[in-house]
């Protein structure tokens, strides 16, 4: 039996598999990316591996102990931990069975009392600055509590948010005031209380000037307002501009007001004590009891000596006797300024 | 006859050397439980968007309004703090950059901070809040009032003034600014 008879012919498949092998690994050798990549690949695991020998011998021991590393000054890198996080998260929005917030992000509020108008105190003194900064450029939370209650309400995301939009314009430019009625109450006592100077405090946009001309709508021909955004520091121009709007609403039966300041505007020769008792005079007459002042700030920018006579011209709406100030009131630059706020307000 | 002056400065009161303004009535943003009660039976909104809506930003209507406008145009996209109020940033930035000496700077940005984390910051006995200049700018800034004890004032709880006799109040909408920006 020969040994030719013996030996198997070479299959044809083996061979193609051989061929597809051998090209593959020419194409792979030629790639240089790939020869890189694997270099650096076996000498980034010897490295490692080298390392590790090394610190876990007693040399390296020896060496730390001689030369500690140093403890970082700050933590510039912030640790998150996304477990707390994830916790977080899923304590959102959920609901306990009494109708509560339970285990929910609640900004500087402690907890709110559903109902409830009054007694329900809502600082913390423990705001947690890591969930609030996440919750404030998450943008989705708000969407998703929209998507929330649509579902609730049987109702398309869009067709939700453009009702809501609608009920709240209508509310915000409506004349009903919410939560002031400590305040509002105790303001229409003091606008039949005469010879009260005082003050209404608070951030912008708490309400003040809607309150204000809340009141002076429940006392249209009592309450002057004057407006320092449109005025400034011209606040007699302000008292004739709001005098002339009551004259409009009345008819004619308070014409003698502005008429007797457009007297006093027009007689450059007139005395300034004149001048300031007639408008005190004039408001006192007409039935006119409370002055507001609206962004007084604006009124009053200065230390200069005009802000004292505008004060004093104030104080004397707040006393009976305009006499008891008209001595201090003659001074040339006060009478140069009453009449430069007339001369502007009647431009 | 009565005079009122109405005002955002609250150092105000003590800027008119001539005149006592009594009593002073104070401004504070509305409760939440009341906030709630608007939202739900007045502007219809749902309880979920309530609740996020007081928390992001308290009893303040206004920016709630503004928010909720911004949601229905920006859908997915809208960040709370995004677009928001910007110009309180640079407000804040600017008083964190006053200071006369280290002194100074150190305690505006010790009050900015207590500010956000508990919504006021007590004003220590021995400081004139009148005369303080850290009081003062964080006034005429807009960023913090100075309140008062003798204020009149029925939102303020009692326990914020914890025996003093002055503090700053913050509004939640503050406190999340001044959080993003110390």
């Amino acid at each position: 039996m020969s040994t030719r008879s013996t030996m198997q012919p070479p299959q044809q498949g083996q061979a193609q598999v051989r061929t597809i092998r051998a090209e593959f690994f020419r194409f792979i050798n030629n790639l240089p990316s790939f020869r890189f990549f694997l270099l650096a690949f076996i000498a980034g695991y010897v490295s490692q591996y080298a390392m590790e020998r090394w610190f876990r011998s007693p040399a390296a021991s020896q060496l730390s102990d001689r030369f500690p590393v140093p403890k970082p000054l700050t933590a510039s890198v912030p640790v998150v931990d996304i477990a707390q996080m994830l916790r977080y998260r899923s304590s959102l929005n959920h609901f306990s069975d009494d109708g509560h917030y339970s285990d929910r992000y609640y900004g500087l509020l402690k907890d709110i009392s559903l109902g409830s108008n009054n007694d329900d105190t809502y600082f913390t003194a423990k705001l947690n600055i890591s969930e609030t900064k996440e919750l404030l450029n998450d943008d989705e939370y708000l969407y998703s509590c929209a998507e929330k209650d649509a579902k609730e309400l049987n109702r398309s995301v869009d067709g939700y948010l453009k009702e809501i939009v609608d009920f709240s314009w209508k509310s915000i430019h409506s004349v009903e005031l919410y939560g002031r009625e400590v305040i509002m109450a105790l303001l229409r006592e003091y606008v039949s209380k005469p010879g009260t100077a005082m003050c209404v405090l608070g951030d912008k946009d708490s309400g003040k000037s809607f309150a204000l001309h809340s009141l002076q709508s429940e006392f249209p021909s009592s309450v002057l307002l004057v407006d320092g955004r449109v005025t400034g520091t011209d606040i007699l121009g302000g008292i004739t501009m709001g005098l002339e709007k009551i004259v409009q609403r009345k008819g004619n039966s308070l014409f003698n007001i502005v008429r007797n300041i457009l007297k006093i505007r027009d007689n450059s020769f007139v005395d300034s004590r004149q001048a300031l008792r007639e408008v005190v005079k004039s408001l006192r007459s007409y039935g006119i009891n409370t002055l507001i002042v609206d962004e007084a700030q604006l009124v009053f920018t200065t230390h200069e000596p005009m802000d004292m006579d505008l004060q004093q011209l104030l104080i004397a709406l707040t006393k009976r006797e305009v006499e008891t100030i008209s001595s201090e009131l003659h001074s040339i630059w006060f009478s140069s300024h009453l009449f430069s706020s007339f001369s502007s307000s009647s431009r | 006859m009565t005079v009122i002056f109405a005002t955002s400065d609250s150092n105000f009161p003590e800027k008119l050397e001539k005149m006592t303004l009594q009593p002073i009535l104070y401004f504070s943003d509305l409760s939440p439980g009341l906030t709630y009660k608007i939202l739900t039976e007045k502007w219809m909104l749902g309880k979920h968007l309530s609740f996020a809506l007081i928390s992001l930003f308290g009893g303040v209507l206004w920016d709630i309004y503004y928010v909720i406008k911004q949601l229905d145009i920006w859908k997915w996209d809208f960040v709370p703090d995004s677009g928001y109020n910007l110009a309180m940033t640079g407000r804040i930035v600017d008083a964190l950059n006053y200071g006369k000496g280290n002194e100074e700077k150190n305690r505006m940005e010790k009050t900015l901070r207590e500010l956000a984390e508990k919504g006021f910051a007590t004003i220590p006995r021995n400081i004139n809040p009148f005369n303080d200049n850290i009081s003062r700018v964080l006034s005429e800034k807009y960023i913090a009032s100075v309140v008062h004890s003798g204020y009149v004032n029925p939102s303020l709880s009692e326990e914020v003034f914890r025996g003093k006799t002055t503090f700053h109040f913050l509004t939640l909408k503050f406190a999340f600014k001044t959080l993003s920006t110390v």
